[in-house]
């Protein structure tokens, strides 16, 4: 509590004492008064007890009357349509402090500023009673105040210390909070403050329908959409990959590949990048030069690293939004890449090309030449289906699978958590003529939809590889080879594969069906081919595509499974897949024990670090803006009022503190209440005293008389005749 | 009775009579004469005519006689006017009963320097209740003995405690007026006790006379008054209250407690008063209605007020009973 004369408050504090004072000097003990009529007495005060009682009612009625009004009166009751018994209202402020909300305005304010004005003007104008109630729309959403709350001030001084966050901003998900926080108490309204551009509206999900515990609709307002235009480049993403092949000199090379995105205005301009950080010595330049028009770039750089690693940033010129003009990478240290070949050990020995099995192919295709450094980059090992544990895939970076029909029933749930922790599988179906159901098992423990056939069947006539392949992350960099190289594939025999969504197609035949697949799976990957590298399937591993395929696979698969284990801000936790991690460390947050569940979504960006028992840092991961809060195109009131409209019927306000509506009549129903007060204050204490003196009965008479004084009385009455 | 009188005899009775008055007479004895003078003065006529009388002869009306006392019947027979006259009865026992219980202690009169009183007077320095009863048992007793009537005394609370044979002899009054100076006033009132006590020993009639504040239960007192009248005695109940106790008139809460072991009562007065008013005026009407309905005297004395007056109205009004007149 706070006030605004503080010496008053001690002063009214002190004067309390005086009354107190007052009693006890004036306090004396009174000496029992003997008394003869005893009997007498004690039967009148027994009449009186009985009979005071209905004055004590009486009193006591006036009191709790006098007190409750007094209450009501101090509690400011308003009139007219929003006052309720109470007189309260409570008012859910919904702030987006969402990534687009660092966005800098003309006058050097940022959005997030301006709206907190706004909304510390509008807290302001309520009453004393009314509750108020903050959630931040940026993700992760949460309440500013815990619960509604009277105590402005301090609701005030939280809003005044906001800063924008890097997370997109969850306007349906704050919706959500507000519709779960709201209660019976007193009208409840709704206020979103959102310049609603393109950033904070998420067209994937739409708020709830808000209504009251009696499921009636809350009275919603919501700031206008703005349609000031501004400009703002982003960078989307930054992806390493380093290849296999490549350990000579003192670092290795590492192909950085950056893309940037401008929205809003798209004028002719150049932006400046800037790679650095302790993973590479010194920084990289790059110029972009961006014609009028254009959104989308992509800028490469061929950088050489630290043997051990480290975290790379790339940096753009500040702009009106510099929340997402940085972003980070872990590169890895030097270490080489180990690949797993789960296949029957074949008796007999593979010396004729046309017996060799998918896994031979592979191993071939990974190590195309006897050159020894590559010997030392990739790590190949073999493990037999049948016996494969947990245990053999520590360290595993690749996992081929070429007999997956002869697994053990257990290890499917193995494969999907060391997939989920960033692990990619390769699957060849097997061309052995026995059939067992293992597709099926395998694909539903990873989550995927493809409905995969139980045997594989010919293909007559042979189908080819078309030029012209489905843009797939995992064939990027080949891209433009693939039109020469594609075609000379020719297919035989294939997996009918269905149910694949078009994202998961790397490479199709000529009549369009899937012949490689490719997936996410938590941080990981799944890679299915659905006509297995052997010749007797396809003569893909004696064609010039066999060997960049392969490469690509182990490249960009073990890359972009890196980079699915990174965190976004509010969106996704970064994943650490080493084990012996006891704590992390994530950047604004508190250390957490690591307990092998997600941690809670992350609040900045930077790096996480993950320790040991012993306190080492074990691994690191890093955490970047959420990019896609950032799209400051200004959105259409038509279209947003669209998005809104399954939480109810929105009314949008002008600017300011004239979003509400002020109630005039506050304070006159208080002023009524107190004159009342005062009325019963003097009826209390004209009854409390009359009634101390005998109330109804007191009629003030003389009391009795001896027969002495009347026969004084007829004296003085015979002598007054007698003159 | 001239060579007793004081040098203030020249005053009214009923200044003598007022406590004031008799208070500042220090000798008992003296007090006690001075209320009797008082009474008698203020009966005018036929001073010892005053608590039971007796035919006695006729003489010839001469005029200026009052016709009242003209015998009709001798005019009747033999168409003389005779007048009655009448004789003291000289065989009379007067039985005063004093209550001493701790009630009586009980007074808010202050006593001024050089008051005289008993001893529970002296001590508390209020005009007590039984200051007043004394004052009024000794000048009824020597009222009596003017008459020559028999005069016992008894000083009472839960039983006799002390008490004076009836006799006329010239040293009863002296018994008397040591008895009721040097009595404390204590205990509790147990007047059935008390009339249990005083009925074994009087057996032939009297006239007892009580002076109490009878602040016991009604009905004690109508069973004490029935047995009374079962025995044919005559009785007159004289009541002394304090004017505090009448009036009940205090202005602020104080804590009661009762002279009699009632025990402690917190009770603001203001607010009481009048419940106490009416259960007091309750009690006398009672106590009136008992003894009137046996055709005894009842006769309530306030302690701050003369006790001459009263006397002689109460006693001028015997008189005209026994005359055969009607009581005014």
């Amino acid at each position: 509590m706070t006030f605004v004369t503080t010496s008053l408050a001690i002063a009214g504090v002190a004067a309390a004492s005086i009354p107190i004072l007052v009693h006890l000097l004036l306090r004396r003990r009174r000496r029992p008064m003997a008394w003869a009529a005893m009997t007498l007495l004690m039967e009148a005060a027994r009449r009186h007890r009985r009979r005071s009682r209905l004055e004590q009612i009486l009193l006591l009625a006036v009191r709790a009357i006098l007190v409750a009004i007094l209450g009501v009166a101090l509690a400011q009751p308003l009139l007219g349509e929003r006052s309720t018994i109470l007189g309260t209202r409570t008012v859910h402020l919904v702030l987006d402090d969402g990534l687009v909300s660092g966005l800098v305005e003309s006058d050097g304010r940022t959005t997030l500023e301006r709206q907190s004005a706004e909304a510390i003007t509008l807290i302001e104008s309520l009453g004393g009673n009314d509750r108020v109630a903050v959630i931040l729309a940026g993700s992760p959403v949460r309440r500013l105040v815990f619960g509604p709350s009277t105590d402005h001030r301090s609701t005030i001084r939280a809003i005044e210390g906001l800063t924008s966050r890097e997370g997109a901003t969850d306007l349906a998900g704050a919706l959500q909070l507000v519709n779960d926080g709201i209660d019976e108490t007193g009208n409840q309204e709704v206020r979103v403050f959102s310049d609603f551009r393109r950033g904070s509206l998420d067209d994937g999900r739409r708020p709830p329908p808000i209504r009251n515990a009696s499921d009636v609709p809350v009275e919603l307002f919501a700031s206008p959409p703005t349609d000031t235009t501004d400009s703002n480049t982003q960078i989307v993403s930054i992806e390493t990959a380093r290849t296999p092949l490549s350990t000579a000199g003192a670092g290795d090379l590492l192909l950085v590949d950056l893309e940037l995105r401008r929205t809003g205005v798209l004028e002719e301009g150049v932006t400046n990048v800037r790679l650095g950080g302790d993973a590479i010595a010194g920084i990289e330049n790059r110029q972009v030069d961006w014609p009028a028009g254009r959104a989308r770039s992509r800028v490469d750089f061929q950088i050489r690293v630290d043997e051990d690693g480290g975290v790379l940033e790339a940096t753009i010129d500040a702009d009106a939004l510099p929340l997402d003009d940085r972003r980070v990478t872990i590169v890895p240290g030097r270490e080489p890449t180990r690949v797993l070949l789960v296949d029957r050990e074949d008796l007999v020995g593979a010396a004729r090309l046309d017996r060799l099995r998918g896994t031979d192919w592979f191993e071939r295709a990974l190590l195309p030449s006897p050159d020894t450094t590559i010997v030392e980059a990739i790590d190949i090992d073999r493990a037999d289906p049948a016996t494969i544990d947990e245990r053999d895939l520590e360290g595993v970076s690749l996992l081929v699978l070429g007999r997956p029909d002869l697994l053990p029933d257990d290890f499917n749930e193995t494969l999907a958590s060391w997939v989920r922790r960033g692990g990619v599988v390769v699957v060849l179906p097997p061309g052995e003529t026995t059939i067992r159901a293992w597709a099926s098992p395998m694909l539903e423990r990873l989550d995927l939809p493809w409905a995969v056939a139980l045997e594989s069947s010919v293909v007559d006539p042979p189908r080819r590889l078309p030029s012209e392949q489905p843009d797939s992350p995992l064939t990027s960099l080949i891209d433009s080879e693939m039109i020469e190289l594609a075609p000379s594939v020719g297919i035989d025999r294939r997996l009918p594969v269905g149910g694949v969504p078009d994202g998961d197609l790397v490479l199709v035949d000529d009549a369009g069906d899937p012949v490689l697949l490719d997936a996410p799976v938590g941080a990981g990957r799944v890679v299915f081919f659905a006509v297995t590298p052997e010749l007797g399937w396809t003569d893909l591993p004696v064609r010039p595509l066999m060997v960049p395929l392969v490469q690509e696979i182990a490249r960009q698969g073990t890359a972009l499974s890196r980079r699915g284990g990174d965190g976004v801000v509010g969106a996704r936790t970064p994943m650490f897949r080493s084990k012996g991690i006891a704590r992390i460390v994530m950047p604004g947050m508190v250390d957490r024990e690591f307990d092998g569940d997600d941690p809670d979504l992350p609040e900045e960006s930077g790096v996480a670090i993950g320790f040991d028992l012993a306190g080492r840092v074990v691994e690191e991961a890093v955490i970047n803006p959420d990019v896609m809060g950032g799209l400051i195109e200004p959105v259409a009131r038509d279209a947003v009022e669209a998005w809104l409209e399954p939480a109810g019927s929105w009314r949008f306000t002008g600017s300011g503190a004239d979003v509400l509506e002020v109630v005039e009549d506050r304070g006159s129903l208080a002023v009524i209440l107190v004159a009342v007060v005062l009325a019963l204050a003097i009826v209390e204490l004209v009854l409390a005293r009359w009634f101390a003196r005998g109330g109804l009965r007191n009629r003030r008479s003389r009391g009795l008389t001896g027969a002495n004084a009347d026969a004084e009385i007829d004296r003085s009455r015979r002598e007054g005749a007698a003159a | 009775m001239t060579d007793s009188k004081p040098d203030s005899a020249g005053l009214r009775a009923e200044q003598y009579l007022a406590p004031e008055t008799i208070g500042q007479l220090t000798s008992f004895e003296l007090r006690a004469r001075m209320i009797a003078e008082g009474v008698m003065s203020g009966m005018h006529r036929s001073p010892y005519q005053g608590l039971a009388v007796e035919f006695a002869e006729h003489r010839q009306y001469v005029p200026g006689d009052d016709l009242k006392h003209l015998d009709w019947k001798v005019f009747g027979r033999s168409d003389k006017l005779y007048l009655k006259q009448y004789q003291q009865e000289t065989n009379l026992d007067v039985v005063i009963l004093v209550d001493a219980s701790a009630s009586m202690r009980f007074g808010t009169l202050r006593v001024k320097q050089g008051w005289g009183g008993t001893d529970a007077s002296s001590r508390l320095g209020t005009w007590t209740k039984f200051d007043h009863a004394t004052a009024i048992g000794a000048a009824l007793c020597y009222l009596s003995l003017q008459q020559r009537d028999r005069v016992g005394l008894a000083v009472f609370a839960d039983g006799i405690r002390a008490q004076v044979k009836r006799s006329n002899a010239k040293n009863t009054w002296r018994s008397v007026v040591r008895t009721l100076a040097t009595e404390p006033v204590d205990d509790a009132t147990d007047l059935g006790k008390v009339v249990d006590q005083v009925m074994a020993t009087v057996t032939n009639r009297s006239l007892f006379i009580v002076v109490s504040d009878l602040l016991v239960p009604t009905e004690s007192v109508r069973a004490a008054v029935a047995r009374f009248r079962h025995r044919r005695h005559d009785l007159m109940l004289m009541q002394v209250l304090d004017r505090q106790e009448l009036r009940f008139d205090l202005d602020e809460p104080i804590p009661f407690e009762g002279l009699e072991g009632e025990g402690r009562l917190n009770v603001d007065p203001r607010v009481v008063r009048e419940d106490y008013l009416e259960a007091l005026t309750r009690h006398c009407d009672d106590l009136e209605r008992s003894a009137r309905s046996l055709g005894f005297d009842y006769l309530r004395l306030d302690s701050h007020g003369s006790v001459g007056p009263a006397i002689a109205a109460l006693l001028g009004r015997r008189a005209t009973l026994a005359r055969g007149g009607r009581a005014g």
